[in-house]
């Protein structure tokens, strides 16, 4: 329960300053006319909507198979982040290997979360099948 | 637990449970006797065989065709996966995966695997995937069926 509270805290803040530094941006490009700054950020948003969807469809279509849905999510996290990289200068050319040094750690520590939070529940749910198991034993010595 | 049964031509077949209070044990049993009612025809080989529903391990739909899997026999339902998940979802039947429902009654427990999916073991030794989107799913169902033994108990 005081990991679900934390992890909403965290989920909210991180949402909230998203939108702040959306919003700044917006202002900047607006009033001050600062839309290179603005790109930049739209370009992130848009990126991550995207692998969001992806990632999705990915897995409503290969859902049996974690290998294949695996290696094919990380390769269109890469294939995208190198069309996104060269439409908005995400680095500089001749170094399109970047790709790699932008996308593996992200994408770590992404699958690492998602591997804790799945373990949790792993171990949560043997916790709940065992008070069930006990359970069972106890109503049928309570039944003889 | 009395078991009272009389006998009267005239009326329809009618259970009438009497209880102290409302617990897991009451609610067991109303979900049996609700659980005659609901008929799962499987076919085995062109022969049709009513399913009771607790014998149903887990139900998986492959190419459009749905299969019955119970302890050691496999059967072939004319129904499709969803339909079935209607019948069945108040009888502890939960979805696992995009193809595949199961009886929470068997499952002995799960493990990870990578790509963040879970490998159910049953009581009968045979694996099914569990995917992410629908862990939350079977802890709810979990959850619930513990509240009612701690509401009892309280």
């Amino acid at each position: 329960m005081k990991m679900k509270i934390f992890r909403d805290y965290i989920i909210s803040s991180l949402a909230i300053s998203m939108l702040i530094i959306f919003w700044v941006f917006c202002i900047d490009a607006f009033f001050y006319n600062m839309w290179s700054n603005f790109k930049v950020i739209m370009s992130i948003v848009i990126f991550a909507f995207i692998i969001c969807l992806m990632q999705s469809a990915i897995n409503l279509a290969l859902d049996n198979r974690p290998i294949i849905s695996m290696l094919l999510e990380y390769a269109v996290v890469v294939i995208l982040f190198f069309c996104f990289g060269i439409k908005f200068n995400w680095y500089s050319k001749g170094s399109e290997w970047f790709v790699f040094i932008y996308t593996i750690p992200v994408y770590a520590a992404g699958y690492l979360l998602r591997l804790i939070g799945v373990r949790k529940d792993a171990n949560y749910i043997n916790i709940k099948l065992s008070e069930r198991k006990k359970r069972k034993v106890q109503e049928t010595e309570s039944n003889n | 637990m009395d078991i009272i049964l009389v006998e009267d031509k005239e009326s329809d077949l009618e259970v009438q449970i009497r209880y102290q209070i409302m617990n897991a044990q009451v609610q067991q049993l109303i979900q049996r006797i609700k659980s005659v009612d609901v008929k799962i025809v499987g076919s085995d080989n062109g022969e049709e065989t009513v399913l009771n529903i607790y014998d149903i391990f887990y139900i998986e739909s492959i190419e459009r065709k749905t299969f019955i899997y119970t302890k050691d026999q496999i059967f072939r339902s004319s129904k499709k996966l969803y339909q079935l998940l209607d019948e069945l979802k108040e009888f502890g039947f939960v979805q696992i995966n995009k193809s595949c429902i199961m009886n929470i009654d068997v499952l002995d427990s799960v493990k990870t695997l990578f790509n963040s999916k879970l490998k159910a073991t049953l009581i009968n030794g045979e694996n099914v995937i569990i995917t992410r989107t629908y862990i939350p799913a079977i802890k709810k169902w979990l959850d619930g069926e513990a509240d009612l033994y701690e509401n009892e108990n309280f």
